[in-house]
């Protein structure tokens, strides 16, 4: 019987696939993104066939005899031809506009988790209900069990940031905040126990701080982003690309966390009155930045946070904490 | 004819008391006699003069205490009969009621079970404007939530692509992660997204 927790995100996806319970799990990350080129006629088509193939890319060849790169070669492509890459999801949600997006989903998803067998599980990451924004979760949790069921699997969803909880929060007694910082979302749960008590996401994450950084020095976006993502360091920023990342991500931090605090008042009556101090566990991309933690533990210095804070600490492994614990919750 | 005197006659200074031959008769005798038994001669005479009396009103009215008590139990069982015949429709009116609902009573375990059900189907509802709660099954046909992949067959795509894994770094442990999440939980909480 074999095993898949998937992340799906806005800018990359990555699954975790065991085939038994003590089998050590195996990760495949890719970027979420593809890029279409054209060729104009029947050499050009030869040559960028050629070249796609001698640089080591991953394509798809369409029925329209169009070339579509995947994954991170179709950012840096993009970015050679001044030009911006395609994204499957938006804000963390499949949107019905993009038709077109979708099989390049489906086919990126098939590659990492291959086709399933009868009895074979895969647990998906989704979002949970925006509080600042209006996204159809519903149709996108419906659309990725039909696509996963498609592929010969038993799909079940599972709350992006519940799923960080199960990897990260068991020597917690499951007990916590987790907050997966995405591209298109973050996501914030508290946990007591294992229950997750507060679900909810906001609709700004790392594409938020790459847009704001492109409009403020007239820089194009990937570029803004694979600078940011080469390594970000907050409290020593190298350039002014990096200054201004660092001044964006102290802004979307204030804005999480005066949010989270914000919603936490709101839902008093739901929440427990915790025996002791709990953990804040950061996940996801952003969260990979140097000094993220540290600039976390500065921001909630500076509200009066309701939940008494033991430490905010960052997951294992960033990156694939959502993937492990989706895994995780296949097996009970 | 000798001289008469009030042998009761009093005065403040002495008391003429009787002294004579007569009187020391008299007085000999009752010592002889006892003047007690003059007065239980005489309280036996009034207790045989109310013996007579009582017996005399006893017999009067007509009611001795044997009597009192078999003409009360007897009105105590003529006025039970006349009650149990005036209510004995009453009776049954209300052991028929009670056979019914010890019948619903029976079935009280059932019934719960079905309006649980009816009521996680969303199909019942309670009434609050009525001060009787009614219970209202609305079994109106609701729309079915129908998803479509809106994408195209993705038959005729030519895939070059091979995904390579990623190094492994903290998954030596996942036996261990397995079976502490199994001792905090025992089934995913039951939510729909």
């Amino acid at each position: 019987m074999k095993r898949v927790g998937i992340d799906l995100g806005t800018n990359s996806l990555c699954s975790a696939i065991a085939i038994n319970e003590v089998d050590a799990p195996t990760f495949k990350l890719e970027r979420d993104c593809f890029y279409i080129i054209k060729p104009k006629t029947d050499v050009n088509r030869s040559s960028i066939k050629m070249s796609l193939d001698k640089r080591g890319v991953k394509y798809v060849i369409n029925e329209d005899d169009t070339y579509i790169v995947i994954g991170h070669d179709a950012l840096d492509i993009a970015i050679e031809r001044n030009d911006v890459v395609q994204r499957p999801m938006q804000k963390g949600v499949i949107s019905p506009k993009e038709k077109t997006s979708l099989p390049m989903l489906k086919l990126m998803i098939e590659n990492m988790i291959g086709k399933g067998d009868a009895g074979d599980v895969c647990m998906y990451s989704v979002p949970a209900k925006p509080i600042d924004g209006d996204f159809d979760i519903v149709y996108h949790s419906e659309i990725m069990r039909l696509c996963l069921t498609q592929m010969g699997y038993e799909a079940k969803p599972i709350n992006e940031a519940y799923a960080v909880a199960l990897s990260e929060l068991l020597d917690d007694e499951l007990t916590g905040i987790t907050l997966s910082f995405g591209a298109g979302q973050t996501n914030v749960c508290v946990v007591l126990g294992g229950d997750p008590l507060i679900e909810f996401s906001l609709a700004r994450g790392g594409d938020y701080i790459d847009q704001s950084v492109s409009n403020a020095l007239d820089i194009p976006c990937s570029i803004v982003q694979l600078d940011k993502e080469s390594g970000t360091d907050l409290y020593n920023p190298g350039s002014k690309l990096m200054e201004a990342v660092s001044v964006y991500y102290t802004s979307l931090l204030n804005y999480v966390f005066n949010n989270i605090v914000y919603e936490l008042k709101k839902r008093e009556k739901e929440i427990p009155l915790f025996k002791k101090p709990i953990p804040i566990i950061v996940s996801g991309g952003l969260s990979l930045a140097i000094g993220f933690v540290q600039k976390v533990e500065e921001v909630l210095g500076t509200i009066n946070f309701p939940i008494k804070i033991k430490e905010v600490r960052r997951a294992v492994d960033p990156m694939k904490a959502v993937a492990q614990g989706a895994l995780l919750a296949t097996t009970i | 004819m000798g001289l008469t005197y009030n042998k009761q006659f009093k005065s403040k200074d002495r008391m003429i008391t009787p002294s004579g031959p007569r009187d020391r008769q008299v007085k000999h005798t009752n010592q002889i006699m006892g003047p007690d038994q003059s007065l239980i001669n005489e309280l036996k005479s009034h207790i045989n003069s109310f013996q007579e009396q009582l017996q005399s009103k006893s017999s009067s009215s007509g009611y001795t205490e044997d009597d009192l008590n078999a003409e009360i139990e007897k009105a105590i069982k003529t006025e039970t009969a006349s009650l149990k015949i005036k209510h004995e429709s009453e009776i049954n009116k209300l052991v028929s009621k009670i056979e019914s609902l010890e019948k619903e009573v029976k079935h009280k375990d059932e019934m719960i079970q079905y309006l649980k059900e009816l009521k996680s189907s969303g199909l019942v509802s309670y009434e609050n404007d009525h001060h009787d709660r009614t219970l209202e099954s609305n079994f109106r046909p609701k729309m079915q939530e129908i998803y479509i992949d809106p994408s195209e067959s993705t038959g005729k795509m030519e895939g070059h692509i091979t995904i390579a894994d990623e190094p492994a770094t903290n998954s030596d442990n996942m036996l261990n992660k397995v079976s502490k999440l199994k001792c905090l939980l025992g089934k995913l909480p039951d939510k729909k997204y």
